[in-house]
């Protein structure tokens, strides 16, 4: 199941209640609009923080709980550590999970970091969580709100790059490395990975302008893909090829099968794998890598973030079921298409014309 | 290949034959021949990987004629992925003995798999005979393979293998599926924390590693009992116990056997052992910094030779028949002024001359007379193209000059292209001046105001707000050095091109920490010069030429050092304004001319 549809419907999917929400406290507004459009209340919700988050992301986290009236736990993250992030969900799930009534669980993965949010499908899938359980990700009406389209910026500077935890990849020490950037608007994260990795392949992923979350950007992702064209044609060395393709930001089902499409027919390369669009697409990184565990993931963390003028939230959410067993097949893989002339509609890091 | 001919190669991916064709070798020949372990530190691009490459077997037999086995030893290359080894997953046993333990067995297996990549790609036909094979099989048989089964490996064995590169695949997939069984155990330890031990194979370098290098130049197609080099590229790379096993395996000083050959970017993570041991130079290892050679003794003519051999190795790849002045030409009008400006001193020189000779006066003082000339506000149509200067500002960094000119031919062939209304194929035989200028202008202000923010700001993210302010002061220094520099420029002082300060004293620890963190992120190159009273060395700090834009400095020129006191530097990385103002009021620092010194870039 996955379906477009406008926030103030989501309960419509939820006939027996929610069990229990998942959320992510942040900066971005977008954080609370799933929870604030829902009629009724979830039973339990579990919201997290980052420990070194600031005073917007502090009013969220008061607003979020004043919605929850006194039905949540509210779990700290440290950014800076994996393992306790990963301690975190595991022990949060396991309190919250074994405690929530039945019904599904709905996980709001709009403002998780792309590696929280990694971590979190391993933790759901060792942990073998029984319930239903549906995602949700509120895409952005506008980006870099607060700049005009010259000056666009969401994040700045790379602290750190590394293997996500849960997703170390199985690395044959004799072969080349493949990375896969899966690119958004964040050009100098993107940057950053190609930069340090040295890959002996790189193929950049971009969004399928047939597939938009919204259309309303499109100047701003020209400008964005611009810049990192301009850096790949510089960076590139003469023995590196560099493709590009496109892979679904709306669609982690799809998402995931070009994902494991292009990494099994390259076995004679170490596959890393580094999403940097949507939650949507980054769940579909995730399923793949889960699925096929010779995928390794990275994650560029960076060290600013645009807290004042990041996104404004849509009013339509995409939502889909997450299969935790991952046994589904990956019948009828689409050929992987590649980039021609896009139509207007696109969302982050969909290729413009 | 790429088009653009200035696209910088990873020597990783580069055959023999073009590696020869690209790669000129540095001025300056290091220890990295010679048996017994060397680090070679150097920042990104300044030909570290280039340097290892070519000490593999393949490059060495085309660039000296000589056969596998007359080599003076055998070089296995293998280069360290940014998460190769360093896996997150590895951080929740990394205070653990298991910990230890598997960080030894994934870097014995990791350096063993990729020695023997490098045997099956680096040989070049060497290996491709019968007897070689029939060597090469009973070496690993019984090294890799039955080794790796006695300590529970399991995997097949093929016994019909039919050539060397057979022999040599079967032993790299026996290794590779060892490490999948770690591989598989790491995916889930991180993010659980109840403990599961480790029931896999388990291998280490003296027990496994070791005996099987050291076995290879044994055989009669290898160059017999001459050592093996490992050659480690981006040892920065490993997490810190690995890099402390790293370590370990240096301190066993096995150099007569196996010596290790490693480059770092100046990230290394520590120089001890997994028993907190320091190992040390000259004791255990030597070390070079290939990134300051050329602000030394060969920055006056080496340098620039180099960086032209390379350029005109890669123009004529590309088809392009011109030489590099041609290629980079200079603002002409701006060249023509500023040599009547020289003429005139030559002119002048027995009335008002200051030099020795006409021509120091002439070289001296007319570029700098030209920028003074523009005035304030026409010093920003100061341009920076020609190769000349081009080279100057690269910094002793053979890749900054490459990233420019890459930059600039993109820009250049963007234009031309858009130009191109009749579809005809763009040749470029030349990069015009004011692209040159954007490209090296823009870069400046990246250099200072990206970069510099980008690791204050992770510095206060990471390590706390100690850190962040020393990048702070960071930049308050290089801002006051710049502003110093182009006061010293501007002004009627005998000497006025200066690039770099000299400690008249011995700063304390919070400033010298300041200074090391700038070289250690290429804003400060150090080296070090006699005493103003000659009576001993001192440290001396070089600012990076890749700023010369920014502060409208002529990057040309070098023959002074402004002496400096720990009083002008302290001041400096509080209040650069301030330490601007007190110099121009001649309170602080001193320039000294010093001809007897080498003249850095001097031409």
């Amino acid at each position: 199941m996955i379906e477009k549809m406008p926030l103030l419907e989501l309960d419509k999917l939820f006939p027996d209640g929610i069990a229990l929400f998942i959320g992510m406290v942040s900066f971005e507004d977008r954080c609370f609009s799933i929870l604030e459009n829902l009629k009724t209340l979830p039973v339990h919700c579990l919201l997290f923080k980052n420990l070194a988050s600031g005073a917007i992301a502090q009013k969220n986290l008061d607003h979020m709980i004043g919605l929850t009236i006194e039905r949540n736990t509210v779990v700290d993250l440290d950014i800076s550590s994996p393992i306790t992030t990963a301690d975190a969900f595991a022990r949060a799930l396991a309190s919250e999970v074994i405690a929530s009534s039945a019904g599904a669980i709905f996980i709001d993965t709009t403002t998780f970091t792309h590696e929280q949010l990694l971590i979190l499908l391993r933790i759901i899938e060792l942990r073998g969580i029984e319930h239903k359980i549906i995602m949700g990700y509120t895409g952005a009406e506008t980006y870099s709100t607060n700049t005009d389209v010259e000056h666009v910026w969401l994040s700045r500077g790379v602290a750190q790059i590394r293997s996500v935890l849960g997703y170390p990849g199985r690395f044959s020490p004799s072969k080349r490395l493949h990375l896969i950037v899966v690119v958004g608007f964040e050009h100098e994260r993107a940057a950053a990975v190609i930069e340090q990795f040295e890959p002996a392949r790189l193929t950049l992923m971009c969004g399928d302008p047939e597939q938009s979350v919204s259309s309303s950007h499109y100047a701003t992702n020209k400008r964005f893909f611009e810049k990192l064209q301009n850096f790949v044609e510089r960076a590139k060395s003469t023995q590196t090829s560099v493709e590009t393709c496109y892979i679904s930001c709306v669609n982690p089902f799809e998402a995931r099968d070009t994902v494991l499409k292009l990494a099994s027919a390259d076995e004679g390369y170490n596959v890393v794998v580094c999403p940097m669009n949507t939650k949507i697409s980054t769940v579909g990184v995730g399923m793949a890598a889960i699925q096929n565990g010779q995928i390794q993931i990275a994650y560029a963390r960076a060290i600013e973030y645009n807290e004042n003028g990041y996104s404004t939230p849509s009013t339509m959410a995409t939502v889909f079921e997450y299969p935790v067993a991952h046994r589904e097949c990956i019948n009828g893989v689409k050929a992987i298409k590649q980039p021609s002339v896009p139509s207007v509609e696109h969302d982050a890091g969909n290729l413009p014309a | 290949m790429s088009n653009n001919p200035f696209a910088v190669s990873s020597p990783e991916m580069m055959d023999a034959a073009e590696i020869l064709r690209l790669f000129v070798p540095l001025a300056e020949s290091f220890e990295t021949g010679a048996p017994g372990h060397v680090f070679i530190h150097g920042h990104r691009g300044c030909g570290k990987s280039m340097m290892l490459r070519q000490m593999t077997p393949d490059c060495m037999m085309l660039s000296s004629g000589k056969s596998l086995v007359e080599l003076p030893y055998l070089g296995l290359y293998a280069t360290i992925k940014s998460t190769d080894l360093d896996l997150s997953d590895f951080e929740r046993i990394h205070n653990q003995y298991a910990g230890l333990v598997l960080a030894e067995h994934t870097l014995s297996l990791f350096v063993a798999s990729k020695a023997l990549q490098s045997l099956s790609e680096h040989m070049g036909e060497s290996l491709n005979n019968e007897a070689a094979k029939q060597a090469i099989e009973k070496t690993c048989s019984q090294f890799v393979i039955k080794k790796l089964k006695s300590v529970g490996g399991v995997f097949s064995v093929s016994a019909d293998l039919k050539s060397t590169q057979d022999v040599l695949r079967q032993s790299i997939k026996a290794i590779d599926e060892v490490y999948g069984v770690i591989s598989s155990y790491i995916r889930n330890i991180g993010l659980t924390e109840t403990y599961t031990p480790y029931t896999g194979p388990l291998v280490s370098y003296r027990d496994f590693l070791f005996p099987f290098l050291c076995e290879l130049t044994q055989m009669e197609c290898m160059p017999k009992r001459k050592p093996v080099y490992l050659l480690l590229d981006d040892a920065d790379n490993l997490s810190r116990i690995q890099t402390q096993v790293l370590n370990n395996w240096v301190s066993f000083r096995t150099g007569n056997k196996v010596s290790f050959k490693i480059t770092t970017q100046r990230g290394y993570k520590t120089w001890r052992t997994t028993t907190k041991q320091l190992i040390e130079t000259p004791h255990d290892f030597n070390e070079v910094d290939i990134s300051t050679i050329y602000t030394g003794k060969h920055s006056k003519t080496a340098y620039p030779k180099w960086v032209a051999d390379i350029v005109n190795r890669r123009l004529k790849e590309h088809g392009i028949q011109v030489s590099v002045q041609e290629f980079f030409p200079p603002d002409v009008e701006q060249e023509n002024e500023i040599k009547d400006m020289a003429n005139m001193r030559i002119k002048n020189w027995e009335k008002e001359g200051k030099g020795y000779r006409p021509g120091d006066d002439a070289y001296r003082y007319a570029r700098p007379d030209y920028i003074k000339g523009l005035g304030a506000k026409q010093m920003r149509t100061y341009s920076y193209a020609g190769f000349e200067q081009l080279v100057h500002i690269s910094s002793g960094i053979v890749r900054y000059f490459l990233d420019n000119a890459a930059a600039m031919y993109g820009e250049e062939m963007k234009l031309r292209l858009a130009d191109n209304s009749k579809n005809k194929v763009v040749e470029l035989d030349h990069l015009s001046p004011d692209i040159q200028d954007q490209v090296v202008r823009a870069n400046a202000d990246k250099l200072f105001f990206g970069a510099l923010d980008k690791l204050e700001r992770d510095a206060a993210e990471d390590q706390g707000g100690t850190s962040a302010q020393h990048f702070k002061q960071l930049r308050n220094l290089i801002q006051a050095l710049g502003g110093m520099f182009q006061l010293i420029l501007l002004s009627e002082r005998s000497e006025r091109r200066v690039f770099s300060i000299a400690l008249s004293d011995n700063p304390p620890e919070d400033v010298m920490n300041i200074l090391e963190l700038g070289v250690r992120h290429g804003y400060l190159y150090e080296a070090a010069i006699g005493t103003k009273d000659g009576r001993g060395r001192t440290r001396r700090f070089v600012m990076t030429r890749r700023l010369s834009p920014l502060f409208k400095l002529d990057p040309t020129g070098f023959s002074g050092y402004l002496f400096v006191t720990t009083q002008l530097l302290e001041t400096a990385i509080l209040n650069p304004t301030r330490a601007v103002n007190d110099f121009e009021n001649g309170r602080l620092g001193t320039v000294v001319e010093n001809a007897q010194l080498p003249l850095e870039f001097q031409s």
